[in-house]
């Protein structure tokens, strides 16, 4: 038996919250290194160049170095400023999307000595409600960002960025009432388990028009492009954050990424299946996720093998010391997650210790999240390479004229629909 | 799973995360400033007049539909959540509803108060 | 969870809640029809028709109110509101006045650039909001009530987008009402808490069972609610707003402030006193002069004096007709102390009042035509120039100083008579009073008209409008009809009142 300690640690809601924290974190705070990387070499890999490929493997020490770069930059601050707003502004936009991932379920309810958990910060039965309350908050960053910094294209900036969040607001708004119509609840790990079992359960494949219209709406609210008017740079030097340099201008670039990065979670959880695999009860048996853990870290340390071989081969002729402690230490963790895995399948985990097991099928329903995440990442990256951005009256046009008549047809197409039970 | 107190823990760690990074940059950061360096870029030409000055009044009438329709929604919400229980009427009640506010977008749009340019 | 009997009972009742509102949806519904055609027209086109659509949706309105007289009390809407006589007899009221302010704006506005179908709109919406606030068995609903009659009001104050005086007048009438609404709202909300439900008759329940002499939280919200209600009848001291919004605002929508606006707060008022708080017209033994009735007493008597003194001096006749409704205002408080008999006063002299006021802003708008003018220099010598529409605003102006046999002289007649039998001697000399001093500013514009010397170089004949004709022959024929033989209209106010008590 597991001595007492470990088991109180284990059935404490605390542990879990803090692992959700962790989780929630390294997705959006510290996933920008990864994300700003994964930007470069994405644009690099459209633009058909090779990006930065010089610090670290892949270059993926460059965006580390950028940070420090803009740490240690000067800041300034633009005479006549409003120097307090100047200083919040930047820290809305970054607080406003660390604080949505509270309500964000990582993971399905999994058992422990007879209590259940789940990995979610906070467990609210309004979470849906409170992810638009909060993210409309986001506009005050921009809005006050631009005003504060006396300066016209900042101003002009901020007024052009906040009309367009508001307006697209309503669009997200009102395709999410769709998605309510059909799970018929605003707790976010309820909608995901109204996902379970085959695809056609995802509300993707129930609500496509409602899909769309918050994918749309979700890239004009993170001011990505097609819809990042802010930073037109051939009419608005960088729009809102003209006058910000340093961390503070870091500040808002991060912002951007944590923000992309809610809105991919969120994308995944309300349109596609959350954590959870099609057919997996079908395929995997009863508890399909712990049952599919060994598989996983095969399939780790198998990914692990690849980098490792990828990484060792010489550059330019030359290998690199870096490179080739890097695939030694891949090497070694392929081997150990192999191991683990071999020992999980010998040892029948699932019998034996039914709450590493439990702990394990979390685990799995974690990283399935994190592909499926990873996916809608990618393609927030791959838009930006492939469209042109729109012009603003465009802009507007669409957010008025075609997102919201068609969101709010779309509600009522849902309604009939699920008047007539297909829903 | 904690409750709605980890709202504000987590508002505290996200706020404290902001504040160190903009607090950072004072430290890491030189101090050197002088008039040219706080001048407000305006493309390298010097600024002109103030910048707090009145802008287009589209913008506002862009706020005013947005709290109309944001409004809206929130009405929406509920219902949606009771949509199965309400059944048919509840249904055609909405409808309604959202046909009004439809006159209402149909009106906006008719009169030019979404047209930019 | 919430159970499954919500659905049936919504279900089940929603026809018969809706036919109880139905004056309502069809003020409403014919607003959204003028937006939608309104939007079909070209935009340079004359809104004309959208007048004439609004006139047939109004007197749908007529019949939607008339259909059903005579029927019981009707709860809708888990008594939220009710169908009773009393609001019949008011929306038909409502719906005559906004008929008649259509049509003054049909041979007025397509001259003042204010001829958008939005005015008709506003203007339907308005009188739906005031069928609502007559409706109301509840505070929220006559908050919902007054809202919707507010808000278009304040629209149309502001019409008139090139004219400073027509901003000023919305801007004002806007804060000066969100002011009110914010006192009212406040009310509701003592009330609700001393009361434990916003329901007018839960209310009057609880000032029956306890003494309320001792419960601040009531006697402050009955306060509050009281101040915003007489806020928008304009009774002194919440008047200063009248005169500036009933002069700024475009002519048809001042008639339409003067009289519908007015009575839809008089309905609410009538409610609010009679079905909530019955109880609290006098105090306990000792403090009989605690209750509203000793309040209102000593409002009435400011109103009618302050407006009728000041109206002496004016030399503007729309601001002098603008006082003139704010004596009004203070001879129909009167009625609200004389229980059922004041009650029926109070619905007889709304319907008089209509149509004496309609029909004089009526005549103020087409004189006002070309020169813009309505200070009373501009009226010397119409008698000559316009001798049938000269008569007809004698007539009127004779009707609202009270003067037989006109619709005015009845219903202050049967005012008068009310207050005298519930003993209200004081008031009644006072108002009597009052009602010589306003025969002296009323037969100031007659005097002007017919007997002092054009001055002036001559001036050209007005075009004439057949709507505005319209409009003020039916305000004549009624006022000299109600003036000789107002029997059926008094009886259908005394029945009308009977469900207030």
């Amino acid at each position: 038996m597991i001595p007492e300690w470990v088991q109180d640690i284990l059935t404490s809601k605390w542990t879990w919250a803090a692992l959700a924290l962790v989780v929630a974190y390294v997705l959006t705070l510290v996933g920008i290194v990864v994300y700003t990387w994964l930007e470069r070499r994405g644009a690099a890999f459209i633009q058909r160049r090779p990006g930065p490929n010089r610090r670290g493997p892949y270059g993926i020490v460059q965006a580390v170095a950028d940070a420090v770069k803009l740490a240690t930059k000067e800041d300034v601050v633009p005479a006549g400023a409003n120097k307090w707003l100047h200083a919040v502004a930047p820290m809305i936009g970054m607080t406003v999307a660390l604080t949505i991932i509270a309500v964000i379920p990582f993971s399905g309810d999994f058992e422990l000595f007879g209590q259940t958990f789940r990995l979610q910060i906070a467990d609210m039965n309004f979470g849906f409600i409170f992810i638009l309350a909060i993210s409309s908050l986001a506009v005050y960053g921009v809005a006050l960002g631009g005003w504060s910094s006396n300066n016209k294209y900042s101003l002009l900036g901020s007024l052009r960025s906040g009309a367009q969040m508001i307006s697209y607001e309503i669009s997200l708004g009102l395709s999410l009432v769709g998605v309510l119509l059909i799970y018929n609840t605003v707790k976010l790990d309820e909608m995901v388990i109204a996902q379970t079992g085959a695809i056609w359960h995802w509300g993707v494949v129930q609500a496509p028009m409602a899909f769309l219209i918050f994918l749309t709406s979700s890239y004009a609210e993170a001011n990505r492009v097609p819809f990042d008017l802010v930073e037109a740079d051939s009419e608005l030097v960088a729009g809102f954050h003209t006058e910000y340099s340093s961390l503070r201008f870091g500040l808002f670039y991060m912002g951007e990424y944590v923000h992309m990065a809610v809105s991919a979670i969120l994308t995944v959880i309300l349109f596609f299946g959350g954590w959870h695999i099609p057919w997996a009860e079908e395929i995997f048996g009863s508890a399909p996720y712990v049952t599919l853990f060994p598989w996983l870290l095969f399939g780790a340390a198998l990914v692990c093998l690849v980098i490792a071989w990828d990484t060792s081969r010489p550059r330019r002729r030359v290998h690199t010391r870096g490179n080739l402690l890097l695939a030694f230490l891949l090497v070694c963790v392929a081997g150990s997650a192999a191991a683990l895995g071999g020992l999980y399948l010998a040892g029948d985990v699932q019998t034996e210790i039914p709450w590493l097991a439990s702990i394990c099928g979390m685990l799995t329903q974690v990283i399935v999240l994190v592909l499926k995440f990873a996916f809608f990442f990618w393609l927030f990256i791959w838009v930006r390479w492939t469209l042109p951005r729109f012009r603003y009256d465009q802009l507007m046009k669409l957010g008025w004229k075609v997102m919201l008549p068609l969101a709010l047809l779309n509600i009522g197409v849902t309604g009939v629909l699920v008047l007539l039970g297909v829903l | 799973m904690l409750g709605y107190e980890a709202v504000i823990l987590l508002l505290a760690i996200a706020g404290t995360i902001a504040v160190v990074f903009v607090g950072l940059s004072r430290f890491l950061g030189p101090r050197n400033l002088n008039e040219e360096k706080t001048t407000p870029y305006e493309c390298g030409v010097p600024p002109s007049g103030t910048a707090r000055e009145r802008f287009p009044v589209r913008y506002y009438i862009v706020a005013m539909l947005f709290i109309i329709f944001d409004i809206e929604v929130v009405f929406l919400y509920p219902w949606a959540r009771l949509f199965r229980e309400l059944g048919m009427v509840g249904f055609v009640e909405m409808i309604l509803f959202m046909l009004v506010l439809l006159v209402g977008l149909v009106y906006a749009w008719r009169k030019g108060a979404l047209e930019w340019e | 969870m919430i159970p499954d009997s919500i659905a049936e009972i919504s279900a089940s009742q929603v026809p018969g809640d809706l036919m109880a509102i139905l004056p309502f949806l069809v003020a409403v519904a014919g607003g959204l029809v003028v937006i939608i055609v309104d939007l079909l027209m070209r935009p340079k086109a004359s809104r004309q028709a959208l007048g004439i659509l609004s006139l047939l949706f109004l007197v749908l309105m007529i019949l939607a109110c008339l259909v059903d007289v005579g029927k019981p009390p009707e709860m809708a809407f888990s008594d939220l509101v009710v169908a009773d006589d009393f609001s019949r007899f008011l929306g038909v009221i409502f719906a005559v006045a906004a008929a008649l302010s259509a049509l003054t704006a049909i041979g007025r506005l397509p001259d003042e650039g204010a001829a958008r179908g939005e005015f008709y709109a506003l203007l339907l919406f308005a009188t739906g909001g005031a069928c609502l606030l007559a409706q109301a068995t509840d505070l929220i609903s006559m908050f919902i009530g007054l809202e919707c009659l507010s808000i278009p009001a304040y629209i149309l104050a502001a019409s008139l987008r090139r004219d400073p005086r027509s901003a000023e007048a919305g801007f004002k009438y806007f804060i000066l009402g969100a002011f009110a609404t914010g006192f009212l709202v406040y009310g509701i909300a003592l009330l609700y808490g001393a009361a434990g439900s916003t329901q007018l008759k839960e209310i009057a329940r609880l000032c029956a069972t306890q003494p309320w002499t001792g419960n601040l939280m009531l006697i402050v919200g009955a306060l509050l609610v009281l101040v915003g209600l007489l806020f928008k009848i304009a009774a002194v001291p919440f008047h200063m707003w009248a005169p500036d919004v009933y002069q700024g605002s475009p002519t048809p929508a001042t008639a339409f402030f003067a009289t519908a606006v007015k009575a839809a707060a008089f309905a609410a008022l009538l409610r609010v006193l009679f079905m909530a708080l019955p109880d609290m017209r006098t105090g306990t033994a000792g403090y009989e002069d605690a209750g509203w009735a000793g309040l209102l007493t000593v409002i009435a008597i400011l109103t009618m004096s302050v407006a009728n003194l000041i109206a002496l001096v004016q030399n503007d006749v729309k601001r002098l007709l603008a006082y003139s409704s704010i004596a009004h205002a203070g001879y129909l408080i009167i009625g609200l102390l004389c229980n059922q008999e004041g009650a029926a006063a109070i619905l007889f002299y709304l319907a008089a009042y209509t149509f004496m006021t309609v029909g004089a802003f009526a005549l103020v708008a087409y004189f006002e035509h070309k020169s813009g003018g309505t200070s009373m220099t501009e009226y010397v010598g119409l008698g000559r120039r316009h001798p049938v529409a000269a008569v007809a605003l004698c007539i009127l102006l004779f009707s609202l100083a009270g003067i037989p046999p006109t619709a005015g002289f009845f219903s202050k007649f049967y005012l008068f008579r009310a207050a005298v039998n519930e003993g209200f001697i004081v008031l009644t000399v006072v108002a009597v009073l009052n009602s010589v001093v306003s025969a002296y500013y009323y037969l100031r514009v007659t005097v002007a008209m017919y007997m002092e010397d054009e001055t002036q170089e001559k001036k050209p004949a007005v075009k004439a409008s057949f709507a505005i004709a319209l409009a003020v022959g039916i305000c004549v024929l009624f006022v000299l009809l109600m003036g000789v033989h107002p029997t059926p209209y008094l009886d259908a106010a005394r029945s009308s009142v009977l469900s207030l008590f």
